[in-house]
């Protein structure tokens, strides 16, 4: 009486075939994208390998190609990073252990939350234009540094809070409940059983967000006004410049070596970049502990 | 409804009991007018019967036993279960008098009685009824009932008495008379033990209603 | 043969307690004494307010917004809900364990040594995790990896991690919400096991959704029941003997023998 396993099912086949397709599909989608990055990449790389020798790294910028270089803006750039990382880490993290632990679920704290959301999707230009009204003319800082890092600060903040925030809701109830019965106040919960499990992801989320601040030009060109910066900055006060733009610069010349010179500027920062990325890849399974069975 | 499979069970294990119930009324009552007729056949009868008996209460503890470690009874689940285990030892040994009984009848043998049987039938007819009482308490969980039952074991211990010094005179009177006189001892005796069991049924009823384990005098 | 029934003195006192979450009542006029020493168990149909009142006993439900108490909890001869007390002192001497292992994601030791860190302890760590341990019957199978991630061990083995992490902070009372529904049965009875010995000195409140369990573990027992208004009452306490061989009322009756619908 019992029915017998269909071997030959239509119906089967039917399906499998729809799967099949389905997959192609998405195949397709991934081959277009990989295609479209690697064409741009080796572009790139075509046109400036023979750029990149140590001139480039270690030159100041000048009018002769074969003696121009990026030493200014690589520094320059490391410098606003590091000055940035320094502003938006404890804002970001601490506003988002705040908005996450403390913050009472009230009208206000929806108030802020949407607008974060809201803030990590504004172009970056519009920063870029407070950050010269308020930093540069309102609160006279000129067009330095400090003024650079507070209005990168301002771009990156909002993504930093809300991959800090995200991290921090990852850490399962359970670890607080434990802390909390084991007779911990909120913050002895948050310093010791919150914020280690967090902390690879909230790690990420930093590195994450400087690598978006290096590659940003919009702000960069309001804030300097594309000035023909040959030294590097020491103090905060002092004028720079940064990657995007020095490659901006060169792209601008009429000169066709300095095109190439561009293009070799370009791979050292997607050097850069990649670098980046990988430290966050490499910290991140390097701290990721099993937190569930 | 819940537990419905478990309730069944418990149904079942009462349907064996009436059954035995049954079984072992008969065997009384047979043997005891075996040994008023005479008739070895109907005395082998019940001899017989007391093999359905073990049977039946083997397969009752085989279950009971099962359904413990299965179903985890608790309170009253419990409380039935542990007194089906009792009632159905207590039948069981009623049916093993009863069958002493029918026994001691094939040994006096095709020889006749040395005195007419009167206090030997009404302890007899006095142990079903106490036996049919304390089964029905124990079927509806009775209390009063169960009392009951326990007061008239005195009436059965009385004729008992009764019967053993008669049957002491007969066998001063006539000492070849003795070994049919201890026989018929034997035979009150097996009877007042029946009423007796009857008896711990009834205070297993009361221990059934209320969990407590109680002697009653 | 006599059973003792030796009168215990009396180690938490609810009187008249009642929980609000929001304009719902969780439990009503709850009133029952805890004795010390002893296990009490907490069993009732889910959705009755056991767990509910477990966590009032460490003012864990403090944890959840808009909640609110009335009636009194006495221990040591304080209401635990009086405005002067705060929760922080209460959890550190009344200790829980949750229904399912919910180690830190760090060492064996650490999470052993976590609660003596959050209480300020001063002294020699390293005995007091020995202590904690071998007192859940866990020192013998970990003493040789106390460096390992917790999640190393099995589930039983995590488990009794969570009674070593609480009971390195020397609680008075220890709270067990289900302690063993994630387990498998060899955990289970260790577990158990665990509770017997731990009861001479510690005051336990289990709850369990397992009624040979809580026959098995407990002395007393309490039956909380909630009506078609979600809320839950005590519907009767007593020896733990009484309760699941002769219990009074009906109610107890039909949920320890399932036959309730």
């Amino acid at each position: 009486m019992s029915t017998k396993i269909d071997i030959n099912s239509s119906s089967l086949s039917k399906r499998k075939l729809i799967g099949f397709l389905f997959i192609s599909f998405c195949l397709l989608g991934v081959l277009v994208a990989l295609m479209g990055l690697m064409s741009l990449l080796v572009q790139v790389i075509i046109q400036g390998y023979e750029w990149v020798t140590p001139n480039l790294i270690f030159n100041y910028p000048s009018r002769h190609p074969e003696q121009a270089g990026l030493w200014a803006a690589l520094i320059g750039t490391l410098y606003m990073m590091g000055l940035t990382a320094l502003i938006t880490v404890p804002v970001g993290v601490g506003a988002a252990i705040y908005l996450e632990e403390y913050a009472p679920k009230n009208w206000f704290t929806s108030f802020v939350e949407i607008n974060t959301s809201n803030l990590a999707g504004v172009p970056s230009i519009v920063y870029g234009l407070l950050g010269l009204s308020i930093f540069v003319y309102f609160l006279k800082l000129e067009r330095s540094i400090l003024a650079g890092s507070l209005t990168m600060s301002l771009l990156i903040l909002p993504v930093l809070i809300l991959t800090s925030r995200e991290a921090i809701k990852s850490v399962p109830i359970a670890h607080r409940e434990a802390a909390f019965a084991l007779g911990g106040d909120r913050w002895q919960v948050v310093r010791m059983a919150v914020l280690p499990t967090a902390f690879p992801g909230i790690l990420t989320g930093i590195i994450l967000a400087l690598s978006r601040a290096i590659g940003e030009a919009a702000p960069m060109v309001a804030i300097t006004a594309l000035v023909y910066i040959t030294f590097v900055p020491v103090t905060p006060m002092d004028r720079f410049t940064v990657l995007p733009i020095q490659i901006f610069n060169w792209v601008s010349r009429p000169q066709d070596e300095f095109r190439g010179l561009a293009a070799g500027g370009i791979i050292i920062l997607l050097i850069l970049l990649l670098s980046m990325n990988s430290i966050a890849v490499i910290l991140r399974n390097k701290y990721q502990v099993r937190s569930e069975e | 409804m819940p537990r419905e499979a478990f309730d069944k069970a418990l149904d079942e294990l009462q349907e064996t009991i009436e059954k035995v119930q049954k079984l072992v009324e008969k065997m009384i009552i047979d043997s005891v007018k075996s040994l008023e007729n005479r008739d070895m056949d109907l005395s082998n009868k019940v001899i017989e019967m007391d093999d359905e008996v073990d049977k039946y209460r083997d397969d009752l503890e085989q279950k009971a036993i099962f359904l413990i470690a299965s179903e985890q009874p608790l309170a009253t689940d419990l409380r039935k279960i542990i007194t089906t285990l009792r009632v159905i030892m207590e039948l069981e040994r009623m049916g093993d008098y009863a069958e002493g009984i029918a026994k001691i009848n094939l040994r006096i043998g095709e020889t006749e009685l040395i005195k007419p049987l009167i206090d030997i039938p009404s302890m007899s007819k006095k142990s079903i009824e106490m036996m049919r009482n304390c089964m029905k308490a124990y079927k509806n969980t009775d209390v009063k009932l169960a009392e009951s039952v326990c007061r008239v074991d005195d009436e059965v211990d009385v004729l008992k008495d009764r019967v053993i010094n008669e049957l002491l005179q007969i066998m001063m009177k006539d000492p070849s008379s003795s070994r049919q006189a201890t026989y018929l001892i034997f035979i009150a005796h097996n009877l007042e033990r029946i009423a007796d069991r009857s008896t711990n049924i009834a205070e297993d009823t009361i221990f059934l209603a209320t969990g407590k384990s109680r002697s009653i005098d | 043969m006599t059973i003792e029934n030796k009168v215990n003195n009396v180690s938490l006192k609810v009187k008249d307690l009642s929980v609000y979450y929001g304009a719902f009542k969780a439990l009503e006029e709850i009133s029952m004494d805890i004795e010390e020493n002893q296990v009490t168990a907490l069993i009732g149909p889910s959705g009755c307010g056991k767990s509910t009142l477990l966590r009032c006993f460490n003012r864990m439900n403090d944890l959840f917004p808009n909640t609110k108490i009335e009636g009194q909890i006495i221990y040591d001869d304080i209401d635990i809900y009086s405005q002067a007390i705060d929760p922080v002192l209460i959890r550190s001497k009344i200790g829980m364990v949750f229904q399912k292992p919910n180690p830190f994601p760090k060492s064996i030791y650490d999470n052993v040594a976590f609660g003596l860190k959050i209480n300020g302890f001063v002294g020699n760590y390293d005995e007091e995790v020995e202590r904690a341990l071998i007192q859940s019957a866990l020192w013998e199978e970990v003493k040789d990896r106390l460096y390992d991630n917790a999640f190393s061990l099995s589930g039983g083995q995590q488990q009794r991690l969570c009674m070593a992490r609480a009971l390195a902070i020397r609680p008075d009372v220890i709270l067990l919400d289900e302690p063993t529904s994630a387990l498998d049965p060899i955990a289970t009875v260790k577990i158990e096991d665990l509770v017997n010995v731990l009861k001479k000195d510690y005051t336990i409140i289990i709850v369990t959704h397992n009624m040979q369990q809580a026959a098995r573990v407990s002395d007393k027992t309490a039956f909380l029941l909630s009506g078609e208004n979600r809320c839950g009452k005590l519907i009767e306490m007593d020896t733990t003997e009484k309760i699941f061989t002769t219990p009074s009322k009906k109610e107890t009756e039909d949920y320890i023998t399932g036959r309730f619908s």
